[in-house]
Formats: structure tokens, sequence, C-alpha cells
């Protein structure tokens, strides 16, 4: 099927692109890298009247530090954070989740922004900045405004952005040598959405963990970050080998039935997803 | 507020560059690049298969990278670089995939074929030494309904080999 | 699909019944509604925009309000369409039982949602029906609770 008829406006910098969400409101619907956006629109499930191109925002792309933050520009393009050695030394985790988000075609063109923003409960970089504490950069007509990751993804496709916001950056802490990184999902072919999937980051003192961060993806409407199981886990590193458990999962976690998995069986993936991530850092 | 941010509606003007030639074509806005090609260009090379982005028989290159003819707008690719299966295929530049595909038995019915050509072509630029599951792994955003996929990665592995040997000092 | 839960108002049966029937709240209780209009004494015809994800199109709605067993039992039922999108039918029965507190209203809801919106959109139907239903019941304590 084809796209509907809509208004098509590029606004060349942030202000412009402000100005055009302010004019338009819900009647208008941002194109970042279209990926999601432009199926939508062929399918006929979206019927926008305006929508508003930011692709030729030089501003929003770029990959720099900021003291000691790594400040990903929404526009950044996922084929270029794949490849990107800053990204590599100082945000390992993106690198590791970034070959698994659908094909390289698409990742050509999809951007770690519009990934954020569509938050869709099955994305990778929701979950991978959940697990990276990271910060959404927003901008409006009031100005710059931070939303922690966990704040920034409320619910089923809703994030904290407003409607008159753009979301311009993504800051994230730079990593350190105390901290590893994981990432499993299982999918049915390679590229699919996850049927489960898991960003963890983990903080050590020599070979005692201290910290951890797991942000569950696919077992409900956003990432879910388990923060008593993860709790557990530290206290219990010491003493507990491979057998350990994992109940609390049961308790932080409560998936949707679907196609894919029963709510029960995604608790159990989940499970079974931290078991290989904890097995890889102990080895 | 300044021109750009006045609405466009209806259709526009649009001046791009696609396989190596100028074209200037006034298009609709809703359009998107595959049906621009194909039905404003008359280059059918470039199938339509699902129109959301999985299939991969859309694949083209912008500016020099694969991507979903698909899933761009036309109007988005004014002043851009455009290659497709013809001009890649016209100017030498998939040869050797082309004939790997031809000894490896690589297509069938050929829907799929230019849009895995094009994806081969960039896996082979950014993975010169890929392996099977490399290259089953890249390749994994293209259907083919006919082929069952292995004389394709054979085809494609063939091209990798044959690269490697002639790096060999 | 099927939802159903309890609500607890500041309100009488009759009041209840006089919210439900006014088309101002029930502008405001509808999520998306952006257009309402009585039709006859009991129908409305309204126009409903879904922005959800990749979904974001506008259904235009006749919603019915049926004295079933007034004062206590009433039923809503509202058919849309989508346009090319798809198409969406539901009926929600409600039950009214006066106590302490107001009256304790009951609700049992049955959604059909058909078309493309639902081949393609299905993750989305149970967690966005389920949050749509209880934004209604929640706008209708909030409406009647300001009264």
């Amino acid at each position: 099927m084809k796209a509907p008829a809509f208004g098509y406006i590029q606004p060349k910098t942030v202000d412009d692109a402000l100005e055009c969400l302010q004019q338009h409101g819900s009647d208008a619907t941002v194109l970042a890298g279209g990926q999601s956006l432009m199926a939508s629109l062929n399918m006929r499930l979206s019927n926008p009247a305006v929508l508003i191109d930011i692709n030729d925002i030089d501003e929003l792309s770029g990959i720099n530090m900021v003291e000691n933050r790594l400040r990903i520009g929404a526009m950044t393009r996922q084929a270029e954070l794949e490849h990107s050695t800053l990204v590599s030394q100082h945000a390992p985790l993106i690198t590791m989740v970034i070959p698994h988000i659908a094909h390289p075609a698409i990742r050509n063109r999809g951007t770690i922004g519009g990934s954020i923003v569509f938050a869709d409960p099955a994305a990778e970089l929701p979950a991978c900045m959940v697990a990276l504490n990271g910060q959404m950069v927003a901008q409006g007509p009031d100005g710059e405004r931070r939303i922690t990751a966990t704040e920034f993804f409320q619910d089923l496709f809703e994030t904290a952005l407003a409607d008159n916001e753009l979301l311009t950056a993504i800051e994230i802490p730079v990593a350190d040598e105390n901290q590893r990184f994981g990432f499993r999902e299982l999918t049915r072919r390679h590229g699919d959405y996850a049927i489960v999937g898991l960003c963890a980051s983990s903080d050590w003192s020599s070979d005692d963990l201290t910290e951890l961060r797991l942000a569950y993806f696919n077992v409900g409407p956003r990432p879910i970050l388990a923060e008593q199981t993860a709790s557990d886990i530290c206290r219990n590193w010491r003493q507990e080998q491979n057998g350990m458990s994992l109940d609390r999962l049961d308790g932080e976690l409560d998936p949707p039935d679907d196609l894919n998995a029963t709510s029960a069986m995604r608790v159990h993936l989940a499970k079974v997803l931290t078991r290989r991530v904890l097995k890889e850092w102990r080895s | 507020m300044s021109d750009s941010l006045a609405v466009l509606m209806g259709e526009s003007e649009i001046s791009l560059t696609v396989n190596g030639e100028s074209v200037s074509e006034r298009v609709p806005v809703r359009r998107n690049l595959a049906d621009f090609l194909r039905l404003d260009l008359g280059l059918t090379g470039t199938h339509v298969g699902c129109e959301h982005g999985v299939c991969g028989a859309c694949t083209i290159r912008l500016d020099g990278r694969i991507v979903r003819s698909c899933l761009i707008l036309a109007i988005q690719t004014d002043g851009k670089r455009v290659d497709t299966i013809e001009g890649l295929s016209d100017d030498g530049h998939l040869e050797d995939l082309q004939a790997a595909f031809h000894a490896r038995n690589g297509l069938q019915c050929g829907f799929c074929t230019p849009g895995i050509l094009l994806t081969a072509a960039e896996l082979i630029e950014t993975h010169p030494d890929a392996n099977r599951e490399q290259i089953r792994v890249f390749l994994s955003g293209n259907y083919c309904r006919c082929t069952g996929y292995h004389a394709i990665v054979d085809a494609i592995e063939s091209v990798v080999r044959s690269g490697q040997e002639k790096r060999e000092p | 699909m099927e939802l159903s839960g309890e609500i607890q108002l500041s309100a009488t049966a009759d009041e209840i019944w006089k919210t439900l029937n006014d088309p101002v709240a029930l502008q405001r209780c509808i999520p998306g509604c952006t257009a309402i209009d009585r039709k006859d004494s009991n129908t409305f015809l309204t126009t409903i925009r879904i922005k959800i994800g990749p979904v974001n199109t506008q259904f235009s709605t006749l919603l019915t309000v049926i004295p079933v067993a007034p004062p206590t039992r009433y039923s809503l039922t509202g058919e849309g369409q989508g346009g090319s999108s798809g198409f969406a039918k539901g009926t929600v029965n409600i039950e009214l039982k006066a106590n302490a507190a107001g009256t304790l209203l009951g609700y049992r809801s049955q959604i059909l949602i058909g078309g493309k919106v639902a081949q393609v959109g299905s993750r989305l139907l149970t967690a966005t029906a389920k949050k749509w239903v209880r934004q209604f019941f929640d706008t209708l304590a909030a409406v009647i609770n300001e009264d």
C-alpha cells in the first residue's frame, strides 16, 4: 500500500523544528530515520497531516566527549554507532547491541534518537539506555532539559518527551575499567524483534560484583530495571555459583502473553538470559 | 517564519544523481523512492515486495550505502546520489558477484536478486574476509523464496575467497 | 478481549447516569476524543484520534448509551471505523451499587478490534485497550468528583 497524502516540512535548525512543532501540534509527526514511521505510513496505520523531516539538521548528529560523558546526537545513524571507536571505548554496551538491531540497510538510516523516542517495548536501544543510566536531552520552547532513562520510558510507546519537544542528544556516563557489560536476546531469526532481551551493566571491585543494572526488554510496555534481583545477585555473588536463584524476577517482571511466548515463558527466558550473562562474567 | 518552514503539499521538484546521471523531476510528496525509481524513471530493476522494510527487495544505494528505498521519500533524495542495480551492473561494479551467482545458481526467479547483490556488495566492501556465518547474518534482511539461500551464500563466499586470493602476496 | 474492573465514585447512581449522557463529560472521558455530537437521545457520533506508536489515525465512532435496568445497569456500545486502518467494536456493561461512600461502579467490557490495526498492531492491542478502559473510568471519576 502507498502512504497517504501529507504536508512536508524540512527545517534546517533545531529552533526551526521546534517552531514547526509548536505550529502544527498533534497534527504533525517528526520524521527521523523513517524505518518505523515510513512503514507505518505505507501501511496506512498512520495518517498525520504534516511530516517534520529532521534529517537535514546538522546539529543533531555527532558523537562527542563532554566532560566525563559520551554525548550522541539524536540523529546519529545506528550504523555510525556500530563503527565508532569512541562508542566502543566509552559505551561498549552500545557496540554489543547495535548489530542485533534489524539489518544493515535499516541501520544505515535508523537513528538512535528515533528508536528511543518511538520506544518500542521490543527494541534494544531503550533497554540499553536504562542499563547505562543514560540521560535523554530534550529541547523545547522553554529550553533544554535532561531526563534519566528510567523516567523517560513511561508506558507502551509513551515517553516523557512532550509534544512540543525534540530529543536532541543522549548522554551516557563514560565506562570505566571496573565495569563489564552484557547483552543477550532471544530471537527466532537474526534481526527479529526479541522475544525477550537483557542489557546489563555491572561494577566490580577486583572479583567482587558491587553494582548491577539489569534492564530487560519485551517483558512489558517498557524496559524493566529489575532492581531487587540485581541487588540479590550482588549480595550473593561470592557464595553462589551458577545455582544463583533468580526467583525475585517472578515478582519484578509481569510480561504479556502473545503469539511468541506466554508470560511464564518470558519470565523463564529472562532468567535463562540472566544466567548466561552472569556465567560469562564469572569466566 | 523562514521559507524552509513552509509546508510542501501535493508535488515538489527534486534534483538528484541517479546512476551517475543528473535527474530532475516533479514528484508527489508522498511517493517513496522505490516507486519514484520505477514509475518516474523506468528503473524497474528495484523491486517492491513488502513495502515496510523487511524483505530487502527494494534495497538500493543512497550516498554510497545500502538502504530500503520503500522507506525513503523521493523528496528526501534531493541533492543526493542514488545507485540502483542497473547502474551498478552497467559500470561493472557487481561483475564478480553476478558471475558467481550464475556459476552457483544463486538466483531462480530473480525477484530478490537486485537487493541481494547490492547487500552482498556492501558486505564484501565492509567485511572482505566474511565467513559463511557472517554472510548469513549480513544477508538476514533479504528474503528469497526460491533458492533456500544456500547457493546464495556459496556464491558470495566464492567472491570473498577470490578476493582473499587476489590480496595474498 | 475482555476487561473488567471496579471504581468507587462519590456520587449517586442518578448523577452517574446523567454524566454518562452528557456529551461534554463523555468527550473528556473518552481518550483521544476530539469531537462529539448527539445524534438522538441515546446516541453520539464521536471522532477519536488514536496516536500510539505506529498507529496515528482517526476513528469515527457511533456511541450508544443504553439504560438496561436503570438505575443500576447500563450499557455503552461503540462501533468505530478507522478508514483503511481497521475497525473497533466494543460493549461496556456497567453495574452500579450504592454504598456508604457513594456508588461502586463495576464494569465488564468486551472489545473487538479488526482490520489492519489488529493484524499489524496486535502487540499493542490488549495493553492499549486496558489503558483506555481504565482511563475512561478514571476520568469519569474525576469529572463526577468535580461536580
